[in-house]
């Protein structure tokens, strides 16, 4: 289990404002959340982190409110008084709307996942969950549907990356990559500058909705990393200890 | 390739849709017939004994009382006179009446009169009457008798009438029983059918049981044994559906009652770690969250266990998945891990195995497994991952071994197979089996000589 490697030192930070560059912030989140300790917890949290939120703590009213303004992520609980969260998305979807939507819920087995995700939201986090996962969630939905680009070649800082042909450069030096390694690096690159979680991964590139007790990820993670960096030994994917990785720019 | 599905699974799901060919109700019909067909053989036996025994009774008289009245008209009017009556007799013959015969000779057997050419092996001495054929062939009863020391007295007569009346009442049977036969076989198909749609409508409401998430009812009508049946049925069913939901409800509560203060404690610790300067009371702090997603972790296995044993057996929302690819996927994401270990996975899957599962549950399945061996397999040691047709699924390594004192406990809860002080929280091996035995699959563990061998394979095979 990764928590058990690591220097608990680092697990000690509410933000992950140390970022490089903060590629993107600001964002109008709705919370709908019954649970007082949660709801000031994560409105600070996201507060913290550049974002306006929007507290209700009904699902009525916010089942109104998601319906009314406009947000670019909501985050739902899923046990609501009024409508549960897996209605209101359900109403959500079927209404049209389409703003991202991420549940925030304290029933994290995979039939809860599925329940969740068949309903129409797009992401799925358990209780408790680390802050830095939180807001990496956060960000990876709205850059899912706010920056949906297909182009050819992604360049980012020295290294660039074709999707057709498959391959990836650094520095115009050519890196040979694995078919797997390739998914990962292009998941990566696909966010990059912003944390992409071992939860993310074990999810996106392999498919996986549970953590094997094996540090698989980080394994393959490290490397990508080594190949990477192999000749050019400055820093690309960095280790946010506790939650998962980041793509910089060099 | 098909995909693999439990026996009984696939045979309910066949006899929905067709005919079987071993139908139960099928083979009635034809007992019933073949009993119909047995009852009026029996039924021609014993009228033909009935209407042979009347007509030998009737013959003998007749032949009887003709010779009686040949021995009296010789007694009173001597031979010339039973000479005229025999001419007569043989020369009168009444229509539709079996013809008779008669021969008078003297005690060499020399024929005096009559129209029997020679005298048959019948003893006039002793008064003998037989059933025998005549020297021109025609079947006959005879009798004979001694008129006098010197002449002797045959009188026969033929019994074509009597085999003429038994080949039609024969006739009149096998018509007859045709017609019975026809008759029960149409009726017996006529109830069996009903009976089967009684039966197959039980057998749909378990089947569909298994397949949907609503409770369909065995229909009950007029309270006979079927009835009774198909209210235990829905007894159960109803029970069932009551304990799936309620397991559920349980599951999920325990959960989100023990995950919400879980998370209310998690993010104090959090506050209490912004504000804390001392570098003993940061490291407890954040000791104490490990602790708390351990407890998660430990929660969400029990959790998961009791979820797959709810649903052993029920196959319910179960896909086609290629269990080849996902094991490739699952030993291309461990490899890594193991080299790191110092340990060499292998693999030996055998292309596009594919059976109806819970892809995810099993992915789960075989890297607990995998962890499991990469957590106790020494450095330098082997790890195998192989999938055949079947399907088999198989870890094995080259390690230490599960000891033979274990091995019937290991897939029990909170054991560790490395003793209290290793690593984990022992529900992996727990929940290996609960996924295996939810589809249908066994696991055993096995000696290999050296290490262990972890085999799930189809339950009875």
């Amino acid at each position: 289990m990764f928590f058990d490697n690591i220097n608990v030192m680092d697990m000690i930070s509410w933000n992950t404002n140390n970022k490089a560059s903060p590629p993107m912030a600001d964002l109008n989140i709705l919370y709908v959340e019954d649970d007082p300790v949660a709801g000031q917890s994560v409105t600070a949290l996201m507060a913290a982190e550049g974002d306006a939120v929007t507290w209700v703590s009904d699902g009525n009213e916010g089942m109104q409110v998601a319906a009314s303004g406009s947000f670019d992520v909501i985050i739902l609980d899923r046990n609501l008084p009024g409508i549960d969260g897996i209605a209101i998305a359900a109403r959500l979807r079927s209404a049209g709307i389409t703003t991202p939507l991420l549940m925030l819920s304290a029933l994290g087995r995979s039939e809860n996942r599925i329940e969740g995700l068949d309903a129409g939201v797009d992401d799925y986090l358990a209780k408790p969950f680390e802050p830095a996962e939180l807001v990496a969630r956060v960000r990876a939905l709205h850059r899912r549907t706010a920056n949906q680009s297909h182009s050819p070649i992604i360049i980012f800082g020295d290294m660039e990356c074709h999707i057709k042909a498959r391959t990836v450069h650094r520095d115009g030096r050519h890196i040979p990559l694995s078919p797997k390694e390739f998914t990962l690096f292009k998941y990566f690159i696909d966010h990059a500058g912003d944390v992409v979680t071992r939860e993310m991964l074990l999810r996106d590139v392999w498919n996986l909705g549970f953590d094997p007790e094996t540090n698989v990820i980080d394994v393959n993670v490290g490397r990508l990393r080594r190949k990477l960096e192999e000749g050019n030994e400055t820093p690309v994917l960095e280790t946010i200890w506790g939650t998962g990785y980041r793509l910089v720019k060099a | 390739m098909g995909h693999w599905l439990p026996l009984g699974q696939s045979l309910i799901s066949m006899a929905l849709l067709q005919p079987l060919p071993r139908s139960i109700f099928w083979r009635l019909t034809l007992l019933s017939a073949l009993i119909g067909l047995l009852a009026t053989a029996m039924l021609y036996g014993a009228t033909r004994w009935v209407v042979m025994n009347h007509s030998n009774a009737t013959l003998t008289r007749i032949v009887d009382t003709d010779l009686a009245g040949l021995v009296d008209i010789y007694a009173s009017g001597g031979l010339p006179e039973l000479d005229k009556r025999l001419r007569d007799r043989i020369a009168f013959s009444v229509k539709g009446e079996d013809p008779a015969h008669y021969l008078l000779a003297d005690r060499e057997g020399k024929v005096l009169a009559g129209d029997i050419s020679k005298w048959p092996a019948i003893s006039a001495e002793n008064s003998q009457g037989t059933f025998t054929r005549l020297f021109a062939g025609q079947p006959v009863y005879a009798r004979a008798t001694l008129l006098d020391p010197t002449h002797k007295l045959l009188v026969a007569r033929e019994y074509g009438g009597r085999d003429s009346l038994i080949h039609r009442i024969g006739t009149a049977f096998v018509l007859a029983g045709t017609l019975v036969v026809l008759l029960i076989a149409l009726a017996g198909q006529l109830a069996s059918l009903r009976l089967r749609r009684r039966v197959m409508a039980i057998n749909t409401a378990l089947y569909q049981s298994q397949s949907d998430d609503d409770v369909s009812q065995a229909p009950v009508t007029n309270g006979d044994e079927l009835d009774i049946l198909s209210g235990h049925v829905n007894r159960v069913l109803s029970r069932q559906a009551a304990l799936i939901i309620s397991h559920r409800d349980i599951s999920d509560q325990t959960a989100h009652e023990l995950r919400t203060p879980l998370m209310h404690l998690d993010m104090r610790l959090l506050k209490a770690i912004e504000r804390a300067l001392d570098p003993a009371l940061l490291e407890t702090l954040a000791r104490a969250r490990q602790e708390i997603k351990k407890i998660i972790r430990m929660l969400e296995s029990l959790l998961d266990i009791a979820a797959n044993e709810a649903q052993r057996g029920d196959f319910k929302r179960l896909q086609p998945a290629n269990i080849s690819e996902l094991a490739e996927s699952l030993a291309d994401l461990f490899s890594d891990s193991a080299l790191d270990r110092g340990l060499i996975l292998e693999t030996a899957i055998a292309p596009d195995v594919s059976m109806k599962c819970d892809a995810m549950q099993i992915t789960r399945m075989i890297s607990n497994l995998l962890d499991n061996a990469l957590k106790y397999v020494p450095s330098g040691g082997t790890v195998r991952l192989s999938i055949a047709v079947g399907p088999v699924i198989s870890v094995t390594d080259n390690g230490p071994g599960i000891p033979v004192e274990i091995r019937g406990t290991v897939f029990e809860r909170f054991q560790r197979p490395g003793g209290q002080s290793s690593n984990g929280h022992g529900l992996g091996l727990a929940l290996v089996r609960a996924i295996a035995e939810r589809h249908g699959l066994s696991i055993t563990c096995h000696d290999a000589n050296p290490g262990a061998a972890f085999v799930i394979k189809p339950e009875g095979s």
